[in-house]
């Protein structure tokens, strides 16, 4: 006869089994499969030639496109996560206080997240078109020469992170939910002992922030590495390569040029690469993560 | 039941079953791409029950893909032995699928008196494995107002009168005006504020290299056999066209071109004076503006020693792995005919240019199909494109270059430099030359 905790285990697993199942042939199998592919010549269009690791050799010390991509990736990403943490957590700091309507206001933050990227990313293409977009008349306005916006290599990037910015209504929620977390003692504290709102920043928030700050730092360095349907959509890596992000790297030398096993390598090494950026902000995280219980 | 009656009912079972599958149609996919709306795909499946109802042996089954997706929707269902039967086929993608054996040979596909233009054969040693579904050529168009106004003579309709390259530059700094009205040649020209262009001359990957192959350069050699994108022809057509807007002021930069409308607009607003692009503008796009009140012309591409065009169209093709190739090689015939009407109307509309000699053997002929409202003045049409088209043109190099899109996008990565003048066409095709060397050498029918 069964105990109740093999039962409850039982149930566990069959529960579980979805997720798991989900996992192996959606994620684990595929990543095998990349692996494996890299280590062939691969058109799609006939069987696949295993040749080793010449695609990783090719790739350090002879493809074009890779390195520069690698450096157009990390620009793009470093910029768009740091510019998205300052804005979302000056956002949420806003949002924050008692003032009317703070549902409303906090839905309208929200709202960029959940819109399409694909649409979103043709409004913004309209918004930064030179002759008729809303930017351009705005430097107009101010008597500002007009800005290639996308077609401009010096702009194209920061275009991109703008409109990343944007969209993370995701990060201000989450910095909400950490800032009704604050202890309103400590911020009482800081009040009784003479400070203002800074030294309530400074010394409280920003501190007892610091795991939600690394949780939203290192989960939008994730995404923003593997950023996709904006260059897609807007770029297509243009122009002149400014744009041609790993992801994009890989989906054209995969899809249009029919390199399945190079852009596997590429997706290989993108993987460790990413691996090895997280792995450095885990080992780092204890240098400036405050965490209450300790 | 007995067992007789149960022995008749399979009998008569399997006599039903043998005679509906020999009554049933033979079933083929064929692929093609809408370019805009999905509602262009409806009218392609229009075109297929014309096809279907016209004959009672083989059913088309269609599969539409919007044609930002085409190439990544083939080479995945390529990937996975799902290829249909037959399709239109982007240009880059042909040598390549015929390098990797994936692709019919067609040449049996048409007599020799019915077969399409040579010009139009994706050729993969020796063998063709498609045809272009169109006749497309490069030309230039003109605003004849902006022209007029100038007292400029228009760009010449015969290929044994094209402008040379000097001729071109000139005409177009006369039509180049700033927003006091002013020309590149006048004191005080402002060339940070251009209303009008004089001359865009088309600076997409595969179409600027007509200037060199124009000089006796090119990309390649007719045969696919040697590179000729260092040459000094070569580089001095780049250095050439860049300098429309670095030097000439008479052209948008990159970025200003990236922004400007589509060309009938771009014409009828005067933001350009003449510009280079395909014949298929005439129906794509310049039509739509003829209510407006653009007043147009076509005229043959400048030259720098011979005058040349380039001519290029997507082919059908059919599948290897067809199980009914000869059904599919029957339909891609019936499709490649001008007479049926999907054809026919793309044809009058102005967007494709026939395929077969038939339809060209002379003036009556020309005039069904070019002589209407929607095609420029008839005589200039028939001269500046369709004698240029049967006398001056040559093969973009996808008609028998494996991944000549690979080449493509690897000489093209970098060209802004060359555009936004960081730097000269020479420096930028010496930093080119290996990777493209080595590329060219891998990819090259051995």
């Amino acid at each position: 006869m069964k105990t109740r905790t093999q039962i409850d285990t039982r149930t566990a697993y069959i529960f579980l089994a979805p997720a798991i199942l989900g996992l192996i042939f959606l994620t684990i199998i595929p990543i095998f499969g990349v692996v494996i592919i890299s280590l062939t010549k691969w058109t799609g269009l006939e069987k696949p030639i295993f040749i080793g690791f010449k695609n990783y050799i090719n790739l350090f010390t002879s493809d074009f496109y890779f390195f520069h991509s690698v450096v157009a990736t990390l620009y793009f990403a470093v910029g768009a996560v740091v510019t998205g943490l300052i804005y979302s957590l000056s956002m949420s700091l806003l949002l924050n206080q008692r003032i009317a309507g703070l549902g409303l206001w906090r839905s309208i933050f929200f709202i960029p997240y959940i819109v399409p990227i694909i649409g979103s990313s043709i409004v913004w293409s309209w918004m930064y078109e030179s002759n008729f977009g809303i930017f351009n008349w705005f430097l107009s306005f101010l008597g500002v020469n007009k800005i290639q916006w996308l077609q401009d290599e010096r702009f194209a990037v920061p275009s991109l992170i703008l409109m990343t910015v944007w969209g993370s209504g995701n990060l201000i929620v989450i910095f909400l939910a950490g800032l009704q977390g604050v202890p309103k003692t400590y911020l009482e504290a800081v009040e009784i002992d003479g400070g203002n709102s800074w030294h309530k920043f400074r010394h409280i928030i920003v501190p007892m922030l610091t795991p939600v700050i690394f949780y939203n730092f290192l989960m939008s360095l994730i995404v923003n590495l593997q950023c996709f349907a904006p260059v897609y959509t807007l770029t297509k890596g243009e122009p002149n390569d400014s744009t041609l992000f790993m992801a994009f790297l890989m989906y054209r030398e995969g899809f249009i040029h029919n390199n399945f096993g190079h852009a596997s390598a590429i997706s290989v090494v993108f993987f460790i690469f990413i691996i090895i950026l997280t792995a450095i902000l885990f080992a780092t995280s204890r240098y400036w993560i405050f965490y209450e219980g300790k | 039941m007995g067992v007789f009656k149960r022995l008749l009912v399979v009998f008569l079972s399997i006599l039903l079953f043998s005679v509906s599958a020999f009554t049933a149609k033979t079933e083929i996919n064929y692929m093609a791409w809408y370019n805009t709306t999905e509602s262009e795909a409806a009218d392609i499946q229009k075109t297929l029950d014309k096809y279907n109802s016209s004959q009672d042996n083989v059913e088309v089954k269609l599969i539409t893909v919007s044609r930002a997706d085409y190439e990544t929707k083939l080479n995945t269902m390529a990937a996975a032995n799902q290829l249909p039967d037959c399709c239109m086929m982007a240009e880059p993608m042909a040598i390549r699928y015929a390098a990797a054996g994936i692709l019919a040979d067609v040449s049996d596909m048409y007599t020799a008196k019915e077969a399409p233009l040579k010009s139009l054969a994706f050729t993969y040693k020796g063998k063709i494995v498609g045809y272009s579904c169109a006749d497309e050529v490069l030309v230039i168009y003109y605003n004849k107002k902006l022209f007029d106004a100038a007292k400029v003579a228009y760009p010449p309709a015969r290929a044994d009168k094209a402008w040379t390259w000097k001729q071109f530059v000139a005409a177009a700094r006369k039509l180049t005006k700033d927003k006091n009205g002013k020309t590149p040649n006048d004191p005080g020209f402002d060339p940070q504020n251009i209303v009008t262009y004089g001359a865009d001359f088309n600076r997409l990957g595969w179409m600027w290299p007509v200037l060199a192959v124009s000089a006796g350069g090119g990309i390649m050699t007719p045969d696919g056999k040697k590179l000729l994108l260092d040459t000094p022809q070569t580089i001095d057509a780049l250095q050439k066209i860049a300098d429309l807007y670095l030097k000439d002021k008479v052209a948008p930069s990159v970025g200003e071109k990236g922004n400007m409308p589509s060309l009938d607009v771009s014409l009828l607003t005067g933001r350009v004076a003449m510009a280079t692009s395909g014949q298929w503008e005439i129906g794509v796009s310049l039509k739509n503006s003829l209510k407006d009140g653009l007043v147009y012309g076509v005229g043959v591409l400048p030259k720098i020693k011979k005058a040349v065009t380039y001519n290029t169209g997507g082919p059908f093709v059919v599948f290897n792995s067809s199980k009914n190739q000869a059904a599919a090689k029957d339909f891609v015939k019936w499709m490649s005919d001008e007479s049926q009407p999907g054809s026919w109307g793309l044809i009058t509309g102005g967007i494709w240019m026939p395929v077969h000699m038939t339809y060209y053997a002379n003036d009556s002929i020309i005039r069904k199909w070019a002589d209407n409202p929607i095609h420029p003045p008839y005589a200039e049409y028939k001269t500046a494109v369709v004698d240029y088209a049967m006398h001056n043109a040559v093969q973009v190099p996808w008609y028998y270059f494996p991944s000549y899109d690979e080449l493509d996008t690897l000489i093209n990565s970098g060209i802004d430099q060359v555009w936004n003048g960081k730097l000269t066409a020479k420096e930028y095709i010496t930093s080119i030359m290996p990777q493209v060397q080595k590329l060219f050498d891998e990819k090259k029918p051995q």
